[in-house]
């Protein structure tokens, strides 16, 4: 070997003399994730570790992500792509929600539903920038606020768009107390927002458990496309709502979840490679994904405000941007927003009516596109 | 260019107003089935009886006349008068012959009987204390610390309307 060809050999190895402008930016991109989930605690179980894998697979000559033996490309291709690890975290989800406040107030289920249009102004929007449908639907259900969804239906339609959906979505997730604020008091009055609500009926054990029984069967029989998400959430709540198999309900809700997180985060982070990620489409999902949020807590309230004009108890039209299914951030912006315009105005169990609706409407909508693109 | 947006916008369109009817209807039919729960679920224990009997406190409804007042004060006055028709009915039946003929009970106010009580309530944790005085047949005057209050029942709608504000 002579010395011309060590300096190759040893070129070809040494990760600095290899590493890239693109390597670069998404390593920074990778620190700001951790930036976020460890100092402003925005989504830290999900940002944390797509931002340290986004670091990970963006060192130069790292062999993580290659087939066919890379740890990153097998949790990718079998977790990820196969739709395993999203529909087990709807499982855990179901575990961990209640689905109470819904039971009690059923025209939730409709304020669920309109926040569901945001979904379809950024779908048209992308449209308009020059994305096909599949790409534009994908990019839509970002609004809708529900990571797994967001990135079981990015996997089916246009998983090259996943890395950007993903982290759209849940950075979005995150952003959910400064984005929802501004937009719900530019379409209230303070009157509005004072609007106090009758303390919502007690829900009885049987409610709860025919409830998940009867969603599956009429999701099932009208959107069958759907039933793999509503089957799930609904299973992982009948587990928790039946009260005979809290072993099952518990694994579900924390060990299961704790889980496929991780997975999720590090399928997702090993799709973070700068020449998967840098691209100007990317740039147009990051506002796209926006633009979607915004809308639907728009449509949420302004939805929770017609409505008001159809009831005779009035509902406050904070609740209606609950629509969007960030559980239970949005209903807790909700409750504060309330609360500062009247300390004894208790709203957060009447958002997260619309809020656990608005899973189920998201699940649905990803349904519809599946049914009609897929 | 725009020409070549036409055709994928209109079916992102019809997309969008189907996924909308979808979800929309979807839900709507969850809310409504929702909606018949409590009946669905609870009928067959009132058939078979093991529901007690609605009382009083069930069957009054409640008509605000006059607005100005705040949604405790109302159930507080609400509250009072119902339990004092309780309590007075109660009372009523202890004795055999106003059993036997309760009619009798209306004579009372003719003969400037009046019927008053002093009530505990319990509302939202706290305790109150409250004055109930039958005024005439169907109307209750409702002392709650230092204000005053009138409420009055029309028969045969069994109705509290709040007629005064605050005395």
């Amino acid at each position: 070997m002579d010395g011309a060809e060590l300096v190759q050999m040893l070129s070809n190895n040494i990760g600095i003399l290899n590493i890239t402008l693109g390597n670069i930016v998404m390593i920074c991109v990778g620190l700001l994730l951790v930036y976020l989930a460890v100092k402003k605690n925005y989504e830290p179980l999900i940002l944390l570790p797509i931002g340290a894998t986004a670091i990970l697979v963006n060192l130069p000559l790292q062999t993580l992500t290659e087939p066919p033996h890379g740890l990153l490309y097998l949790v990718k291709t079998y977790l990820i792509d196969t739709e395993v690890v999203p529909l087990l975290i709807f499982l855990g989800l179901g575990a961990m929600t209640d689905f109470g406040p819904m039971i009690a107030n059923p025209k939730s289920l409709l304020l669920g539903a309109a926040a569901q249009i945001g979904v379809f102004i950024a779908l048209i929007t992308a449209i308009t920038l020059g994305f096909n449908l599949k790409e534009a639907a994908s990019i839509g259900i970002i609004g809708g606020a529900d990571g797994p969804t967001t990135i079981y239906l990015t996997v089916k339609l246009a998983p090259h768009l996943l890395a950007a959906n993903a982290v759209a979505a849940y950075s979005y997730m995150a952003l959910v107390p400064l984005i929802q604020p501004p937009v719900i008091k530019a379409l209230t009055s303070r009157e509005e927002r004072r609007i106090r609500m009758k303390q919502l009926r007690p829900v009885s054990k049987t409610e709860k458990v025919i409830f998940p029984l009867v969603t599956m069967v009429v999701a099932g029989f009208l959107v069958p496309s759907a039933i793999p998400l509503i089957g799930m959430i609904m299973i992982g709540n009948l587990f928790r709502e039946s009260g005979v198999v809290e072993r099952l309900s518990k694994a579900a809700s924390e060990e299961l979840m704790n889980i496929v997180t991780i997975f999720l985060g590090l399928g997702i982070g090993s799709t973070m490679r700068a020449e998967l990620f840098l691209r100007p489409a990317t740039l147009m999902i990051i506002g796209l994904g926006a633009l979607a949020f915004a809308s639907a807590t728009a449509v949420g309230v302004l939805f929770a405000k017609i409505m008001n004009l159809f009831v005779k108890e009035k509902v406050n039209p904070m609740i209606g941007a609950a629509g969007v299914s960030a559980v239970p951030m949005s209903a807790r912006v909700v409750q504060k927003l309330a609360s500062e315009e009247d300390p004894g105005n208790y709203l957060l169990m009447h958002a997260m009516g619309p809020n656990v609706a608005g899973v189920i409407g998201t699940a649905i909508v990803a349904g519809v596109f599946l049914s009609l693109l897929g | 260019m725009i020409i070549l947006f036409i055709p994928i916008f209109f079916d992102a369109l019809i997309v969008s107003i189907i996924g909308i009817l979808v979800v929309f209807s979807i839900l709507a039919l969850l809310a409504i089935i929702l909606g018949l729960f409590p009946r669905l679920i609870y009928s067959r224990a009132k058939i078979v009886g093991e529901r007690p009997k609605p009382t009083t406190r069930e069957k009054i409804e409640i008509k605000i006349k006059e607005g100005g007042l705040k949604p405790d004060e109302i159930a507080l006055i609400t509250t009072a008068v119902t339990a004092f028709l309780e309590y007075k009915t109660n009372t009523f039946m202890k004795n055999p012959l106003l059993k036997q003929l309760p009619i009798l009970a209306k004579l009372f106010p003719l003969a400037g009987v009046v019927f008053k009580a002093k009530l505990k309530l319990s509302l939202g944790g706290s305790e109150r204390e409250v004055e109930v005085r039958e005024e005439s047949p169907g109307t209750y005057i409702v002392k709650i610390g230092a204000k005053t209050y009138a409420a009055t029942i029309k028969p045969p709608e069994e109705k509290i309307e709040i007629d005064l504000a605050k005395q």
